[in-house]
């Protein structure tokens, strides 16, 4: 019984934690920016850190060789475009490009 | 001292620079146009070993010279910047009758500030210039005195004014390569009758990555540089109660390959520095060369 029971407990929670993960996924608010001047990871390190100071801000994906940083942002929030521009430039680099996957930026 | 072979010398040097990898870094033993990022914090300690054992005066003079700078550089914004430059020095002269002079302890302090003037950022890379201008303080002891008297100038800590430096430094910098050139000039001042001669540097280093071989398609990665610099020097002569010394000021230009390992917040670094000219005035001691350790973490 007690085996029976503890199953019964870790499935529930499993498919509790899985649906979850996949509800964060499908709220999350995703931003693909194109990040000019950036080079090499000890300088990848500044724009990171700005990044990371966006309120919301959950997790950043950096690929040096295109210049690229994938932007994850907490469900709900509201990111505007002046925000990461801010960030970039603080950082010392141009922003290029910006590509928002789900919800469009705030004004 | 043995003389290069200037044949092995060009040969690395064409190895490092048309090799078929992408590289790039940071100088070592020169400045550069980049600036940090606002709000961040760089430290950098380094060890560092000078020796001169060439003496033409006959005296058998040996001069060894252990530092430990430790630098702090702020970003105010991504283009203001201060560095603040704190060296711990041991100097010590031996002579061929066996008598040990020196002194150790707290040089002399640089403060520089460095603003950026030219930015060009492109996809993978960035073209930057930055001005420099500061002051090199009188924190080092300077009337330091051991039993055959006061200490010369050179062996002192201190030079016991404040002098002037200025600068511009430019970088290119791509997933290919990196080239940094500066130029600085020190305005030395005079202290206790005595004033070291003004001091004109130039240096230009060349990087490249050599791990990874290749870029990865995604993400960040650490690498592996190897570094090829060109650190040059000239001395006006030194003047001593207005009075030119002729065993003072000259040229010499240090060829220094290094090595670094750069992670997204440290770089660890290594550099061999060999002088392959040593045009001096008088009978001043050549030096050997010089090597450098040194730790630079981001905050």
């Amino acid at each position: 019984m007690k085996v029976k029971f503890a199953v019964i407990l870790i499935s529930l929670t499993i498919l509790f934690g899985l649906s979850s993960a996949t509800l964060a996924v499908e709220n999350e608010e995703r931003v693909v920016i194109q990040v000019a001047g950036l080079y090499c990871p000890f300088c990848a390190y500044g724009l990171e850190k700005h990044i990371k100071r966006i309120k919301g801000f959950k997790s950043i994906k950096m690929n040096i060789k295109d210049g690229t940083a994938e932007i994850n942002f907490k469900s709900g929030t509201k990111v505007s475009k002046a925000a990461i521009l801010e960030a970039v430039e603080n950082a010392g680099f141009d922003l290029d490009d910006i590509t928002w996957i789900g919800k469009e930026p705030v004004k | 001292m043995k003389p290069l072979n200037f044949r092995s010398i060009f040969a690395c040097l064409l190895l490092i620079l048309f090799n078929p990898f992408t590289a790039q870094s940071l100088p070592i033993n020169s400045d550069l146009g980049l600036t940090p990022h606002k709000d961040e914090l760089i430290f950098r300690i380094q060890g560092r070993y000078l020796t001169k054992t060439d003496d033409p005066s006959g005296q058998n003079r040996e001069v060894d010279v252990y530092s430990v700078p430790v630098v702090m550089v702020y970003g105010f914004t991504s283009k203001a910047s201060l560095l603040v430059k704190i060296p711990f020095l041991v100097k010590e002269m031996k002579t061929g009758t066996g008598s040990v002079r020196g002194d150790e302890g707290l040089g002399d302090i640089s403060v520089l500030g460095k603003y950026r003037v030219h930015t060009h950022n492109y996809k993978g890379g960035t073209s930057r210039i930055a001005l420099i201008a500061g002051l090199k303080l009188p924190t080092g002891e300077d009337k330091q005195q051991d039993a055959f008297g006061l200490l010369p100038p050179g062996l002192q800590l201190g030079s016991g004014s404040v002098d002037i430096i200025a600068g511009v430094a430019h970088t290119i910098q791509t997933l290919d390569y990196e080239v940094d050139t500066d130029l600085r000039y020190i305005f030395n001042n005079k202290a206790n009758g005595f004033e070291f001669g003004d001091v004109f540097q130039y240096n230009l280093s060349l990087q490249k990555r050599i791990f990874p071989f290749t870029l990865p398609d995604k993400g960040m990665y650490d690498q592996f540089n190897a570094l090829i610099e060109f650190n040059g020097f000239f001395q006006e002569k030194n003047e001593f109660l207005g009075i030119d010394q002729p065993s003072s000021g000259g040229h010499t230009l240090f060829i220094s390959p290094g090595v670094q390992y750069v992670t997204k917040r440290t770089i660890y670094e290594a550099s061999f520095q060999y002088p392959i000219v040593q045009d001096l005035n008088g009978t001043q001691l050549e030096t050997d060369y010089k090597l450098a350790l040194s730790l630079r973490v981001i905050f």
